[in-house]
């Protein structure tokens, strides 16, 4: 009797403490799963940051599959002038603080002008207008942003001179048109991006202003879209690599009074 | 990299910038809102005090005043446009105020993470897409989606008033997020607090969404934008505060009409850009001059003020709430507190109207 109810005991006592460690290992895993489901919510809120929400929602329901579509979008190319060689002199900690310093005042103004930098390439950047939401206003915005990214660079080199390092120059190439719109890359390395002639033209068009002698240079594509009040200059057509006809741009002077009236 | 301004954001993550306006409430105000608010004045109507029709319209937004929308969705699509629209103010009390009706904190995380929504019910799931779109406007959201949410029970009245309730909610975050209206950090304390844990049943009862009936509702400017609410109690609110905004104050009439055309060419609505344009003519600017408006944002007919607040129109489209408050202070800067109270009011009206438009 004595060892039925001491069995029935030690049994109750393994019971107790299988439910026990049932329990412990139930509250791993909900902390487990809680964890994961505030990681998901935190590289969701990210990603959406830099990518249409839409194209996210679209990703989280169907997962990552070809899709693009096309879009009316304004490109704007902007490069440093001479900073490779500029880097030979310096030394890589300060190189990187320089350019650092850089990217970060022109993302400002690209943002402060409803645009996004879609990719830093080397000492150059690429920003899209128009390309994240629908935008009437595009090209208006692309020469605003360069023309505060041209007032943001005279100040960062106000204070590069000050720290006696040497001052930065930059080129700005921008161009309207359709592009391709959608998430491109491979499975490791995938980003929401633009591809098309558009594209290259505004890349060839920056690399025009040291031809030019001038800073920034828009195509006629852009300059129909802007108002009376943006001050260009036209420059002289100009042969580019895969372009049959010479390109035609305009170097922007800066924002002036609107004087005329419309019909 | 910059932020694409259409992401919501949760509560923690959004900058807020000091207020803009002076505080300006009235006794008369104060004892109103102390009764319908049990005891409490929210920091928006100390600020909005002076102009009548933006106090009823906040008071229609904050009793969730409707004709015919099941409320535990009007909760819902408050809760999902205050926090898509990243308006400290009103998500912070839109979220207090879900936890005050009952949710979980767990289940209000899950909504704003937008994270295992799939523990709502259809319909719910449905309108928290239809909000978010109606929101962001990165494509405006048709007949088909509306079909989404009838196919998943409601009357078209129904999904029309959820139309209403969700541009009155983008109309109001614009005038606390541009006026950086303090939250109401005592309210938004309240779910937290054991007494009011314990009384949560009573609260929620006090709290839930007001109904009110339609009636009829004059001709004016923009009718066929207010024609699908028409049976809807929503029909009367906007055809006063139209009537108020159009009709009241120091800024003139036509800069009011400015900004409305912005906002409608913005967020691509045809139906209201093309009432704009037609009372634009009666304040003398022609069809042409209003389409080099929307073309450019700028125009030598506008005013010096005009051309300020044009571009402003724009921006109050999509922002980075610390940004948009930075460019408004510095563009109201020496201006009158009641010339600003227009110009959020006129801006916050064409948000509402280029998202109602999408009904016609």
């Amino acid at each position: 009797m004595n060892a039925l109810l001491l069995a029935a005991l030690v049994g109750c006592a393994l019971l107790v403490l299988w439910v026990w460690r049932l329990r412990a290992e139930r509250a791993v895993l909900v902390r487990r799963v809680e964890k994961a489901r505030a990681d998901l919510g935190r590289l969701q809120q990210s990603f959406s940051r830099f990518t249409p929400a839409d194209v996210v929602e679209d990703i989280i329901a169907r997962g990552v599959a070809p899709r693009g579509d096309k879009r009316e979008v304004t490109v704007l190319f902007a490069d440093l002038q001479g900073f490779t060689s500029m880097s030979d002199k310096l030394d890589a900690e300060v190189m990187v603080k320089i350019l650092n310093g850089y990217f970060e005042v022109m993302s400002q103004a690209i943002a402060a002008e409803h645009g996004h930098v879609a990719k830093f390439m080397g000492d150059g950047l690429m920003a899209l207008f128009g390309a994240v939401v629908q935008n009437p206003w595009q090209a208006r915005d692309a020469v605003r942003a360069a023309l505060g990214m041209r007032a943001a660079l005279v100040t960062y080199n106000a204070q590069l001179r000050a720290q006696g390092l040497p001052e930065l120059k930059f080129g700005i190439g921008i161009h309207s048109g359709e592009v391709v719109a959608g998430m491109i890359g491979s499975t490791q390395l995938m980003e929401f991006t633009v591809i098309g002639d558009v594209v290259n033209v505004a890349a060839r068009v920056e690399s025009l202003t040291r031809q030019h002698q001038t800073d920034i240079l828009v195509t006629p594509e852009v300059r129909a879209r802007l108002d009376a009040g943006v001050r260009v200059r036209e420059m002289p057509a100009v042969p580019v690599k895969g372009k049959p006809q010479p390109i035609v741009t305009y170097a922007v002077d800066g924002l002036g009074e609107l004087t005329s009236s419309p019909a | 990299m910059a932020p694409n301004p259409e992401a919501p954001l949760r509560l923690n993550e959004i900058e807020w910038g000091p207020p803009l306006l002076p505080d300006a409430l009235t006794p008369e105000l104060e004892a109103l809102c102390k009764r319908l608010f049990g005891g409490v004045v929210p920091n928006v109507f100390r600020k909005i005090a002076p102009v009548p029709w933006l106090v009823e319209m906040w008071m229609a937004l904050m009793r969730r005043r409707h004709t015919c929308a099941p409320r535990e969705l009007i909760d819902l699509l408050c809760f999902i446009s205050a926090q898509e629209n990243s308006c400290r103010y009103c998500y912070g009390g839109q979220r207090a105020s879900l936890r005050l009706m009952g949710y979980p904190e767990k289940r209000v995380q899950q909504l704003e993470n937008r994270v295992e929504l799939e523990q709502l019910s259809a319909l719910e799931r449905a309108v928290v897409q239809y909000a978010a779109t109606l929101v962001r406007m990165t494509r405006r959201p048709t007949r088909a989606d509306r079909e989404v949410l009838e196919r998943a029970g409601l009357t078209s009245l129904q999904v029309a008033e959820l139309t209403y309730l969700v541009a009155l909610s983008c109309a109001s975050t614009r005038m606390s997020t541009l006026a950086a209206t303090p939250p109401d950090a005592d309210y938004e304390a309240l779910p937290d607090k054991l007494i009011i844990r314990l009384l949560r049943p009573l609260i929620a009862t006090q709290m839930r969404p007001e109904r009110r009936d339609a009636a009829p509702v004059a001709e004016g400017p923009f009718a066929r934008v207010l024609a699908p609410l028409e049976q809807t109690w929503g029909a009367q609110l906007l055809r006063k505060t139209l009537d108020g905004l159009l009709g009241e104050g120091p800024l003139p009439r036509r800069s009011k009409l400015l900004i409305l055309l912005t906002t409608a060419h913005a967020l691509e609505c045809p139906v209201t850009r093309a009432e704009c344009v037609r009372l634009l003519a009666e304040e003398g600017i022609t069809a042409a001059q209003a389409d080099e408006v929307t073309t450019h944002l700028s125009s030598p007919v506008l005013d010096p003020l005009e051309a300020r607040l044009v571009p402003l129109a724009r921006d109050s489209i999509r922002y980075k709430p610390v940004t948009i408050q930075a460019r408004v202070r510095d563009l109201t800067a020496g201006m009158e507190p009641r010339v600003i109270l227009d110009v959020l009011g006129a801006t916050a009206v064409g948000n509402a109207l280029g998202r109602l438009g999408t009904l016609s």
